[in-house]
């Protein structure tokens, strides 16, 4: 080993190798007090700490404690409340919630799967519902269902159907949603517009729908798309948002037009490049790039809510929104607002029904108080705070009317979404390996929206690397 | 090298005054390009501060409705105040505080004593073992993560604080690796001269070694610091509760799916970074002063 | 007795009386310690690779079929293929702007405490804001850079939407973040050259450019060494600000490897695959770093006479 250092450094020694100068002494007696106290605090922090850690445990005095995990900052709010009665009634049963955002929610989860810890209840979305089913990650409850008479007639079918796998249930229903559009009342009335009921949509020319649109929408010198001098550039007022997203966009007018995404629950074959579904995703981009009445990609692509902030800054006068954005909608926009059904196409008016359940952990600890969680988040009793809270349509059918009353106080009429749900519906696509199929669906996705690929070519082209990852994943990849 | 010393020294009083007064006025011009650069550098460097800064003083309903850089209409402080009120940000803070402070703390140990180890000591495989820890540098941390949170998992010390810090504490290869080098420029008689005195490695690290190395380690304590206050992913994974948050994860919750509060992150992100410019001030001169590089191979 | 190690001197001498030392604090324990530490988690990596792993059950041997799958795969070659391109964008213009500010701030300039801290407060802020931020700045409509551009009447390109312009867009920001982090360590290495060198040199009549390539460069090249092995290394696996920025678009165009082996490993959950990736990414990087070393090995200048 070479030992060469490359020169001597010039400052050399100013005090003799062993002796230890009062300068030397004091210059790191400041830094050594700073680090006594940090080696201070840190032991105590730990020793308070210490017993906080660990997924679920059992405390002293027989009190089970329960992780609940979940995604959403605004209905949190409400199931605080709810889960505080629960804690209520159970007193020996505490439960800590979970709070962590949609972005980075499944990547723990799946992390604290990996390691056999996951929360003892914890949402569940119909994207991640397959893999999570076959894996064996979540608790059968139709034993559970019979044992203690759990009325299953109280939910919407379709939602109990959406969570059956194999003929058992694996999640009790606690919520729904549809897609309705939200829109601005104040610039309809400064338009003198009447408000966008019964509109209706075509691929050819766009209908209704599109008219209404580009009377909306309007440029930095009030000019509408189709006048002369119209500047696409400098748009101030956005006559609708269309974007590339799929649940809130344009699965919906996939189906209307009658195309369909994926061929069957548990499919292999995506089917969105079929003459009607293509027909569909064009008329959607083509209301960004051809007609002007919606904001570039540029603005929408892998940024989440920006649909949302335009609409609460006024910018745009419609867009589609699911139901559980109607809290958070309403905190932040100061102008009247109301909700009307999707515009209708050749099938009439359709949106995606979807509904979240609470999983149960199949290795929790605490199977039983797991159990009375879930029948409680899944009782009217919860139900009814969450939709009398105006955070979402509860799955339990008598308790809508709970939801429709909280925003009548607001003078917003919400039946839209419930007319929807009483209509024809189309349900999330499901399937294993979904989850990647839809990452890969979203990239080439975000170039078709920006115009950089025709829409055909991008249906094939998506077709196609979705149903290698769906195909690779079923091969047990 | 002494004799072209004297010689400078000679050539130095011959030319006399008259040349030291001509340099300075030639060092003017020179020295307003300079300023020129470093200005512009500046302006570059701050402009996105000045950004977030904007969006964090203005109210919510501002944020869309004019440019980012645009000044806030009504300046408002009520961003920073809710994101200390409502948000428990002044928890995270502790909670960040504690975390860096620890691996700080964890790296000045632990790194200092390896560094020595690779640069003074002999043992068989030091340098195979040196490069190999290098090695793990070229190994991004997002593999490594799901492997080391089972390691937790086994142990029950998931979102604790000896789990959070475990991976870092024991000091880190790039630590290591600056220590070691600066290390190797210490001359080597001092510690010779020590051995023969009888000293024994201990000591000799803490009468020689450590104080000849107080700047380099404010440098890796300053560097340390920062690399924890602003780690995201592991603290996201292995942390569940707010009782163990820290910023990084705090901040990242502002985005949720219905669009970010803007102008509450920006507020936390300058609340975030308060403290390192705080620290940073304070120990710059240091740390410039010090980086002695000599003995980089 | 116990708890006594000999201390041998290697000075080729006899050795000299044994002192004492508490085992367990020696450096070498220290060093044990940490190889455990630090290795664990590289040879779970290592192993994972030959599995397959999809977090929900436990992984299964499959061999060399994660590196076949990789070797074949056309998109890990282009991740690999833009990774290095983003290298050769980010380090050169990094390290040539590190140097230049780092010899403007050599000066005696008065002020120059201030500009140093402003330099390196890019580096502290957290990558999230930041790359929210910078895609404000990049947004083609309302964004700073097309305004400031537009002035110029240059029309800007849809920079981060832009297959041709989101990498060197990515690029920039990690030059802005990092540049005034390795300002210092060359201000240090060039506060180390002693003055006289470089008077000498001026006596001589040597011009300042050709004093700078002669003197300085060759005097910094151990500084220049570290900081190119270690944002070489850093800088390939570039990962918060592609997550943050684009998420690998527009198509592929910033699909870095790390970035993938991160939707690999939490997104797909192919823990395995992502561990394979992860060995590859490995070994370029490892040998990347070792051209280097033998190429600062001849020559590193340690002395000038």
């Amino acid at each position: 080993m070479k030992h060469n250092t490359w020169y001597r450094p010039l400052r050399t020694m100013s005090r003799g190798p062993l002796s230890n100068g009062p300068r030397s002494q004091s210059s790191w007696r400041p830094l050594g007090l700073i680090a006594v106290g940090l080696v201070v605090m840190m032991m105590s922090m730990t020793l308070a700490a210490c017993g906080g850690g660990g997924s679920s445990s059992s405390g002293g005095n027989g009190v089970v404690n329960l992780t609940y995990a979940l995604w959403d900052q605004n209905e949190e709010v409400g199931y605080k409340q709810s889960i505080a009665q629960f804690m209520k009634l159970h007193p020996n049963i505490h439960v800590t919630i979970q709070q962590t955002p949609w972005d980075q929610y499944w990547q723990k989860l799946n992390t604290e799967f990996a390691a056999g810890n996951a929360p003892d209840v914890f949402w569940d979305h119909q994207a991640y519902f397959p893999q999570f089913v076959q894996q064996q990650q979540l608790m059968n409850l139709s034993s559970l269902i019979q044992q203690d008479k759990v009325d299953m007639s109280q939910y919407y079918p379709t939602l109990v159907k959406e969570w059956t796998y194999n003929n058992n249930v694996y999640g009790l229903p606690k919520d729904w949603d549809t897609i309705a559009i939200l829109y601005n009342k104040q610039i309809f009335q400064k338009m003198g517009l009447a408000s966008p009921t019964s509109l209706t949509w075509k691929p050819t020319d766009g209908g209704t729908f599109l008219q209404l649109a580009q009377k909306l929408t309007v440029d930095q010198n009030s000019k509408h798309p189709g006048d002369a001098g119209f500047d696409a550039k400098h748009i101030n007022q956005y006559g609708f948002v269309s974007e590339n997203t799929g649940q809130e966009g344009y699965w919906n007018f996939i189906a209307m037009n009658g195309g369909t995404i994926l061929d069957k629950p548990f499919g292999q074959n995506f089917q969105f490049n079929q003459p009607q579904s293509v027909q569909a995703l064009q008329f959607d981009v083509d209301l960004i790039n051809k007609y002007h009445v919606s904001p570039s990609a540029t603005e929408t692509n892998n940024n989440s809510g920006v649909a949302e902030q335009l609409f609460e800054g006024g910018h745009a006068a419609m867009i589609a929104a699911g139901s559980w954005e109607l809290s958070a909608v309403s905190q932040q926009s100061n102008f009247p607002w109301g909700v009307a059904q999707l515009p209708a196409g050749s099938e009439g008016v359709m949106s995606v029904f979807n509904g979240l359940t609470d999983a149960i952990y199949a290795k929790t600890q605490h199977p039983k108080e797991a159990w009375e969680l879930e029948k409680w988040l899944a009782s009217s009793e919860s139900q009814h705070i969450m939709g009398s809270g105006g955070y979402v349509w509860p799955a339990i059918q008598n308790e809508d009317q709970s939801f429709v009353e909280f925003w009548q106080k607001k003078n917003i009429d919400v039946s839209a979404y419930l007319k929807e749900a009483q209509g024809k519906t189309v349900t999330f696509p499901i399937t294993l390996g979904y989850n990647e199929a839809s990452i890969k669906i979203n990239d080439i996705f975000n170039q078709m929206y920006l115009g950089q690929i025709p829409v055909q070519q991008a249906a094939n082209q998506a077709v196609q690397q979705a149903n290698e990852a769906v195909q690779s994943a079923s091969s047990g990849s | 090298m002494s004799l072209v010393k004297t010689e400078l020294v000679a050539r130095k009083e011959a030319t006399g005054e008259k040349q030291t007064r001509k340099r300075l006025l030639q060092r003017v011009p020179s020295y307003m390009i300079s300023y020129s650069i470093l200005e512009i550098g500046v302006v570059i460097s701050l402009f996105p501060y000045f950004m977030a800064l904007m969006t964090s003083l203005k109210p919510p309903d501002q944020i869309f409705s004019s440019s980012a850089w645009s000044l806030p209409h009504p300046l408002t402080l009520q961003n920073y105040v809710n994101v200390v009120t409502q948000y428990s940000f002044v928890d995270y803070i502790w909670h960040t505080l504690l975390f860096s402070s620890i691996l700080t703390i964890g790296q000045l140990i632990f790194s200092t004593f390896a560094a020595y180890a690779f640069a003074r000591l002999e043992f068989p495989g030091r340098d195979q073992l040196f490069w190999l820890y290098l090695a793990t540098l070229m190994v991004p941390q997002v593999v490594t993560l799901i492997p080391l949170f089972i390691l937790l998992r086994t142990f029950n010390l998931v979102n604790t604080w000896t789990g959070l810090v475990i991976p870092f504490v024991l000091g880190t290869p790039y630590g290591i690796f600056l220590m070691r080098q600066f290390f190797r420029s210490i001359p080597r008689d001092l510690e010779q001269a020590a051995r023969i005195d009888g000293a024994g490695t201990l000591q000799i690290m803490r009468d020689i070694i450590l104080p000849l190395s107080r700047p380099i380690m404010s440098t890796l304590a300053i560097i340390t610091f920062v690399q924890g206050w602003n780690n995201f992913l592991w603290p996201l994974i292995v942390t569940d509760t707010d009782d163990l948050r820290v910023l990084t994860v705090g901040i990242a919750a502002f985005q949720s799916n219905y669009g970010t509060q803007w102008n509450l992150m920006m507020a936390a992100t300058f609340i975030a970074l308060g403290p390192l410019l705080v620290l940073f001030f304070l120990f710059q001169r240091q740390i410039v002063r010090s980086i002695h590089l000599s003995g980089f191979k | 007795m116990q708890g006594l190690r000999q201390d041998v001197v290697h000075l080729g001498q006899r050795p000299i009386a044994p002192v004492k030392e508490h085992r367990l604090l020696t450096p070498g324990v220290q060093v044990a310690l940490q190889a455990y530490a630090f290795l664990l988690p590289i040879i779970a990596v290592v192993v994972l690779s030959f599995f397959n792993w999809g977090l929900l059950a436990l992984p299964t041997f499959i061999g060399l079929q994660n590196y076949s799958r990789l070797l074949s795969s056309a998109s890990f070659w282009h991740s690999l293929f833009v990774t290095f391109y983003y290298v050769l964008l980010n380090i050169p213009m990094q390290t040539v702007l590190a140097l230049l500010l780092a010899v403007l701030l050599n000066q005696k300039l008065p002020g120059r405490g201030i500009f140093r801290t402003l330099f390196v407060v890019p580096w502290m802020a957290t990558p999230v804001a930041m790359g929210i931020v910078w895609q404000w700045i990049f947004d083609p409509q309302y964004g700073a850079l097309n305004a400031f551009l537009s002035v110029f009447h240059i029309p800007g390109p849809a920079w981060l939407s832009s297959p041709a312009w989101a990498m060197p867009a990515i690029a920039a920001v990690n030059i802005w973040q990092y540049t005034g982090y390795n300002m210092l360590f060359f201000l240090a290495g060039l506060q180390s050259i002693p003055e006289y060198f470089y008077e000498a040199a001026a006596i001589d009549g040597a011009s300042p450019v050709r004093r700078f390539f002669t003197i300085t460069l060759p005097l910094l090249s151990p500084t220049l060494f570290f900081v190119l092995v270690t944002d070489i290394i850093g800088s390939a696996q570039v990962f918060d600000t592609v997550y943050v920025m684009t998420k690998g678009g527009p198509g592929d165009a910033t699909s870095v490897l790390n970035f993938n082996i991160f939707r690999q490993a939490f997104e797909f959950f192919h823990a395995g695959y992502a561990s394979a990736l992860a060995m590859v990414l490995f070994l370029f990087l490892l040998i990347i770093t070792l051209l280097q070393v033998f190429y600062f090995r001849s020559r590193t200048v340690y002395d000038l006479s």
